[in-house]
């Protein structure tokens, strides 16, 4: 059982380890390969003996990924995790959701920041459920994290949860939450050089945001170009660009959303 | 700094396996680190030669292998490598491309030997 809300959820340590032993066997038929729980191959000289592992040092974190995962659709929500540096305008495009979506589907947002309840304030003059966690100087949100936050909102009254993860284009990419999309921004003031600067977090990312197009004519950033370089990196990442400003864009955005909850809920049922 | 969260994973892996082998202690360990998984290799190995102080690596060597970014094409079918992630295939230009290898961050082997 769940230790932390009792949710009679359990992890499954063994599973996650052989999902990804399979995963990786397929990829290293030249290791000697034997199964987590099941005895590991021995090389015994002596008193020395050689343990042939390939164990995912990543592990803890995937199973509280899944079992976060298992939280969202037993309440059905749709899940978001909002990347990006700092200053892109990930809270911005937030308010400006929420108000789009007033009426429609009903929204929550976990914030993550190193410092400071100011994201969080804006975010609940907009009347929605919002809880901060504060890092300190962690680098990025992990699941461990999520999973504590997401118990202090009231889950069975969202549809689409939004986690704003640290301003950070490196750390966050490593680390599943248990979101079920990955979305990066990328702001025009930032320079067209970011995606092939920082490519694991535009790989991990389903979506990609454009924002503060409204300074386009301003700054030496090819939208054409970004959009190619983003698909070598990631052939299979969507690209949207808007402006919070002028509201261009937002269209494109809002459908997104509904159009991805819808069939989430669909996949549920 | 996150090279800090990663080497607590790994003593924590590393104690979770230990628990199968009482009365033997770690000697060796090898990672594999793929030059893509977000780590970076050198300020790992920092990382943990430091932070294995006091724990159950403490008498341990610790090597990172670091493996290579490996595609495969799925369109011609040919293998390659690349320095930079970028998913297109240099022969075809296709971008369905699978890849093999240079993402993974795994524990790949443990030396034991008797404790003193």
């Amino acid at each position: 059982m769940c230790k932390e809300c009792g949710c009679g959820l359990v992890n499954h340590p063994s599973e996650g380890s052989k999902r990804h032993h399979e995963h990786h066997k397929h990829h290293h038929d030249h290791h000697n390969h034997h199964d987590y729980h099941h005895g590991h191959h021995h090389e015994h000289t002596h008193s020395k003996e050689t343990l042939q592992l390939l164990e995912d040092i990543m592990k803890y974190n995937e199973f509280q990924a899944r079992h976060n995962r298992e939280h969202f659709e037993e309440y059905g929500i749709y899940a978001i995790n909002l990347m990006s540096a700092p200053g892109s305008g990930k809270t911005t495009l937030l308010e400006k959701t929420i108000e789009l979506l007033s009426g429609k589907l009903r929204i929550g947002v976990i914030e993550g920041d190193l410092e400071t309840e100011r994201d969080a304030e804006r975010i609940r003059k907009k009347g929605v459920p919002v809880y901060q966690i504060t890092t300190g100087s962690a680098c990025h949100l992990d699941a461990s994290l999520i999973h504590k936050a997401m118990h202090k909102l009231p889950m069975d009254q969202i549809d689409l949860l939004f986690v704003e993860n640290i301003g950070n284009l490196v750390c966050p990419a490593s680390y599943d939450l248990g979101t079920h999309l990955n979305v990066t921004l990328l702001s025009v003031p930032e320079g067209e050089d970011k995606p092939e600067k920082y490519p694991l977090i535009f790989k991990v990312s389903q979506l990609v945001v454009i924002t503060k197009i409204d300074l386009l004519p301003y700054f030496d950033f090819d939208l054409e170009k970004v959009k190619a370089q983003i698909q070598k990196i990631n052939p299979k990442a969507q690209i949207i660009a808007l402006s919070a400003k002028t509201g261009e864009g937002f269209d494109l955005w809002v459908k997104f959303l509904e159009d991805s909850y819808n069939q989430h809920k669909k996949s549920l049922r | 700094m996150h090279e800090f969260f990663i080497v607590q994973n790994v003593i924590k892996t590393v104690e979770d396996l230990m628990v199968n082998h009482p009365k033997k202690k770690v000697a060796k360990a090898v990672l594999l680190i793929g030059r893509f998984s977000g780590v970076e290799p050198e300020l790992l190995q920092t990382a943990l030669d430091f932070f294995k102080q006091g724990s159950i690596l403490k008498d341990a060597e610790i090597v990172i292998e670091i493996e290579d970014l490996r595609m495969k094409c799925q369109k011609c079918q040919r293998e390659f490598s690349k320095e930079k992630w970028d998913l297109t295939c240099p022969f075809c230009g296709s971008f369905e491309t699978e890849v093999l290898s240079g993402e993974e961050m795994l524990l790949k082997s443990l030396e034991l030997v008797d404790e003193d």
